[in-house]
């Protein structure tokens, strides 16, 4: 980077005035946000789980209706394909769950590890913010 | 290339974001607000506005962060995301037109600077002159310094054309000021 190039940088880090209260404000409404979506999946979650939870206990009665009451095997079969559906819908999402947990988990763990070779390296980049 | 401690680190926190941790959104925010502001202003030149894009950029982040299979490629991602934004806002505004056909022209600033603060005005003044993109190119360039490649990622162009348009806005703006040899 020649002389002229410096000038550039050093100007363009001087450019315009950076109002911390707006960055300020600005932070908080986008964490309210991202806790907004938290929530919203969370809520999704529980509404699957909920109806999952509904679909079973319906499936199940009414297997045990057609078992001991009105000896229906159609029926039976319906219910059990029914029950074993939503139950395999939520070992299928407890599975995604826990593949990406552990996913991010690993990932982390490699990163704090970059991070302490790093540190102990002492590369301190010209580049940190 | 090796990565430096604040990319690690901010690769880590993309991470714990992405596992749902608020408080690590939190700091990614803090850590980035500026960047992403001084970026929004130099290419727009509305204080105001570069806030508003800043904050629909966040909201896409919010809204994408999930989607980001590579952390090492978020500030590319980012900045791909905030320059859209810009380029957005620039076409709505139909300032870019203007600006070119106001300023984009080739007469030198008059006096030659002589201290560095006389330079690194005009050098303002200079800059304020050139295009949108050109003060996108050279922002990404010079301040947020990202190489040739990360640029022609984000800005979606070919290397060649992020050099040699580089090459062109380094010139011109040395023919602004006035500057006829490399110091």
């Amino acid at each position: 980077m020649n002389e002229f190039e410096k000038t550039i940088q050093v100007t363009l880090s001087q450019t315009g005035k950076f109002d911390a209260g707006k960055a300020e404000t600005l932070r908080k409404e986008m964490v309210q946000m991202f806790e907004g979506k938290l929530k919203k999946v969370k809520l999704w979650t529980w509404a699957f789980l909920l109806i999952d939870g509904i679909i079973i206990a319906g499936g199940i009665s009414s297997l045990l209706v057609n078992l001991l009451i009105t000896k229906n095997t159609n029926a039976m079969i319906i219910s059990a394909v029914v029950v074993l559906i939503a139950h395999e819908g939520t070992v299928l999402i407890k599975l995604w769950y826990w593949v990406l947990n552990t996913k991010y988990g690993v990932l982390k763990e490699l990163k704090q590890l970059q991070l302490q070779i790093a540190e102990l390296t002492g590369k301190n980049p010209s580049s940190e913010n | 290339m090796q990565k430096s401690r604040a990319q690690i680190y901010d690769e880590l926190l993309v991470l714990k974001c992405q596992q749902g941790n608020r408080d690590a959104f939190d700091e990614l925010v803090t850590r980035w607000q500026k960047r992403l502001w001084l970026y929004a202003f130099q290419v727009i030149r509305f204080e105001s506005a570069a806030w508003d894009i800043v904050q629909e950029t966040w909201l896409a982040i919010i809204k994408g962060l999930n989607k980001l299979s590579d952390v090492a490629v978020f500030p590319r991602w980012v900045f791909k995301i905030l320059n859209n934004k810009c380029a957005d806002w620039l076409r709505k505004q139909q300032i870019q037109s203007r600006v070119n056909n106001q300023h984009r022209n080739h007469t030198h600033i008059d006096e030659r600077p002589t201290s560095n603060d006389e330079q690194s005005e005009f050098l303002q003044a200079a800059i304020a002159r050139l295009s949108a993109n050109q003060r996108a190119l050279l922002t990404l360039r010079y301040q947020q310094g990202f190489d040739i490649s990360e640029i022609a990622e984000i800005l979606g162009v070919p290397e060649g054309t992020v050099k040699s348009r580089l090459h062109r806005t380094v010139t011109e703006l040395r023919q602004l000021m006035g500057v006829t040899h490399n110091e």
